[in-house]
């Protein structure tokens, strides 16, 4: 039955803000809202309204058994089964999207994949995305797990040399150079993914660079992403007193060429020497350096 | 035997669809929903405000990001940013998302300040997810379960007005009348749902890596230079420290999503939360993350503390706590 008549406005006043709400987001009709009056909803599906049936059967034989010290529900059983319904899928999908962001497994994924329209579009989930960009595990202490910056060395017209630097520098309020370090990390974190990124580890270079060598009114330009060795827990105390440097690694770098309509890269190192936090299992702190 | 099992199964969904019920829409006082829809509210204006310097190096013409450029990295998500590259655009744009949003917080119209609100942080993050990190999907959760919640009810400018109109006897009988909502328990269910959810994938998403395991997992985050929010590299003169701490993390973050629902156990565990997020702003130089966690933690926290707080709060603001104080006996 389709519902296009809406609540005349005597009635409006009558009825609380959230059962208003309710009867919009259900598009019930106004008799509805009648003590036991009938609920028109518009037509559906005949599985999903046997689900609502047997939910509905299933919560009418709880409520048999109510503990009468509990309060009354303010919501009809039968609009009481639909959110149930909703919240089941809702939850459902929840579940499968922080299920499946470390190792899922082929059917997580493809359950994954079945909601993703809706995890993505809400972004409910961080899973299935080209790269992490909300890293809950907060650090896995692998060679994507750092800070990285990147520099792009460019030549104007006149033949003066300039070096743009990200993330740059003196920014406020703060978390407006840590989304330029979060881009930094996007672009590091792809590049190091090496060959299995490739198709993704140009993208943002392409973008940044393009936008810095014209805007500088050059043609060309050579773009590299750095990260840099984190220092072992022993060895603080000698990087500190400056006996010991903390290595640079170069994990991105290309020749850029800008035309009016295209920017082209060409890839000097697909992966240099990738900044390892650590190689194979990570060393305990205390442990020696080998 | 087939008659007892039957018996049993029959008292079984009885118990499940009992508690499903009560769980879920059992009225209740949306007080601390209003708080965490002004708390979220600032952090939001703080990330969308932030990112009107930014707007058309980033997303103009010629900006570091064009939109067309970086579609590979995330071409299936929506965003309006997608559709504008000139200044007057984006400003103009971006202005009236601050508007909506300083209009959510302060609780004016929630359904559809709140709908807009989401549509406005959503856009923010779509048009460039590389730019964001863990505080923007906290956000996101967040304003989702608010939006449809009467979370403007208290603590709020409508609010405000409403009372103005009324006499004191009319402002009493209302707030008594509309205090309870069935919408207010299922945000707040959610809320509390998706947060143990997300703090449970944070702990057992640690378990992945050795790092967790054998203690270091502090010190690669306080080793960070362009992370971290003060120097903690002297703590390597106390490697014990940064283990018990690295175990503690991921302790917090594993007994938190089962501890939580233990109503005796709650304020211990959520003033563990306090400390538990407060070291995260500490490890990750991140404060709009762990103030996130620390507000949607709050859909743990009773309606009547918040509302015994409400009482001590400014004169604008008691007598509406006080109605609403006995309305609840």
């Amino acid at each position: 039955m389709p519902c296009s008549s809406g609540l005349n406005s005597e009635k409006k006043r009558l009825i609380k803000p959230d059962l208003y709400l309710e009867v919009r987001l259900f598009l019930l009709h106004d008799r509805g809202l009648h003590a036991g009056g009938k609920i028109g909803f518009v037509p559906m599906a005949a599985p999903l309204a046997a689900a609502v049936g047997a939910l509905q059967e299933f919560k009418d034989k709880a409520m048999a058994n109510a503990d009468p010290s509990t309060p009354p529900p303010q919501w009809s059983s039968e609009l009481r089964s639909w959110v149930s319904l909703l919240l089941f899928a809702h939850l459902f999908a929840l579940f499968v999207a922080v299920t499946t962001y470390t190792r899922p497994s082929a059917l997580q994924s493809t359950l994954h994949g079945l909601f993703a329209p809706y995890l993505r579009n809400l972004h409910l989930t961080a899973s299935g995305v080209s790269y992490p960009f909300a890293r809950y595990y907060l650090t896995h202490a692998s060679e994507s797990d750092l800070d990285f910056s990147c520099e792009v060395d460019v030549t104007n017209p006149q033949g003066e040399a300039d070096k743009v630097l990200l993330p740059p520098e003196g920014l406020w309020p703060p978390i407006r150079t840590r989304r330029y370090q979060n881009l930094v990390n996007a672009v590091g974190t792809l590049a190091a993914g090496g060959e299995a990124n490739d198709q993704y580890s140009s993208v943002l270079p392409k973008a940044i660079a393009g936008s810095i060598v014209r805007e500088h009114g050059a043609k060309q330009g050579i773009f590299r992403c750095r990260s840099t060795f984190l220092p072992d827990i022993e060895n603080m105390a000698d990087v500190k007193a400056g006996r010991r440097k903390l290595q640079e690694n170069t994990v991105y770098e290309a020749q850029v060429f800008v035309s009016p309509n295209s920017v082209e890269l060409l890839k000097k190192s697909q992966r240099l020497e990738v900044a390892p936090v650590e190689k194979s299992p990570p060393k305990r702190p205390g442990s020696s350096q080998p | 035997m087939m008659q007892a099992i039957s018996d049993y199964f029959a008292r079984l969904t009885a118990a499940i669809g009992q508690g499903w019920t009560r769980f879920w829409f059992t009225p209740s006082d949306p007080a601390t929903l209003s708080v965490i829809r002004l708390l979220t509210g600032l952090v939001v204006i703080y990330l969308h405000a932030t990112m009107l310097p930014d707007l058309v190096p980033l997303f103009g013409s010629g900006g570091l990001l064009p939109a067309t450029e970086i579609a590979p990295l995330d071409a299936e998500s929506f965003s309006y940013l997608n559709y504008l590259s000139t200044p007057g655009e984006l400003w103009t744009i971006h202005l009236i998302g601050l508007a909506v949003l300083i209009l959510f917080t302060a609780g004016f119209w929630t359904l559809p300040t709140g709908v807009l609100s989401l549509a406005v942080l959503l856009s923010d993050i779509h048009r460039a997810p590389m730019l964001t990190a863990r505080a923007e999907p906290v956000a996101v959760l967040v304003l989702f379960y608010l939006w449809f919640a009467p979370c403007g009810q208290t603590l709020s400018l409508q609010s405000l007005l409403r009372r103005r109109r009324q006499t004191p006897g009319q402002s009493a009988a209302a707030s008594a009348g509309d205090a309870l909502s069935t919408l207010a328990t299922i945000s707040t269910r959610l809320i509390q749902i998706h947060l143990a959810l997300l703090v449970a994938m944070m702990g057992l998403s640690k378990l992945a890596s050795e790092a967790w395991w054998n203690g270091s997992g502090v010190w690669w985050l306080i080793s960070r230079p362009e992370s971290q929010l003060i120097d903690l590299t002297w703590l390597s003169e106390t490697p014990k420290l940064i283990d018990a701490w690295t175990h503690l993390v991921v302790l917090f973050e594993l007994a938190f999503p089962l501890l939580i629902w233990i109503p005796l156990a709650r304020p211990l565990v959520l003033a563990a939360a306090a400390l538990a997020w407060t070291s995260l702003a500490i490890l990750t130089g991140e404060i709009p993350f762990a103030l996130m966690l620390a507000i949607a933690s709050l859909a743990f926290v009773s309606p009547r503390i918040v509302r015994a707080c409400c009482a001590r709060a400014p004169a604008t603001v008691r007598p509406a706590a006080e109605s609403l104080a006995r309305a609840h006996g």
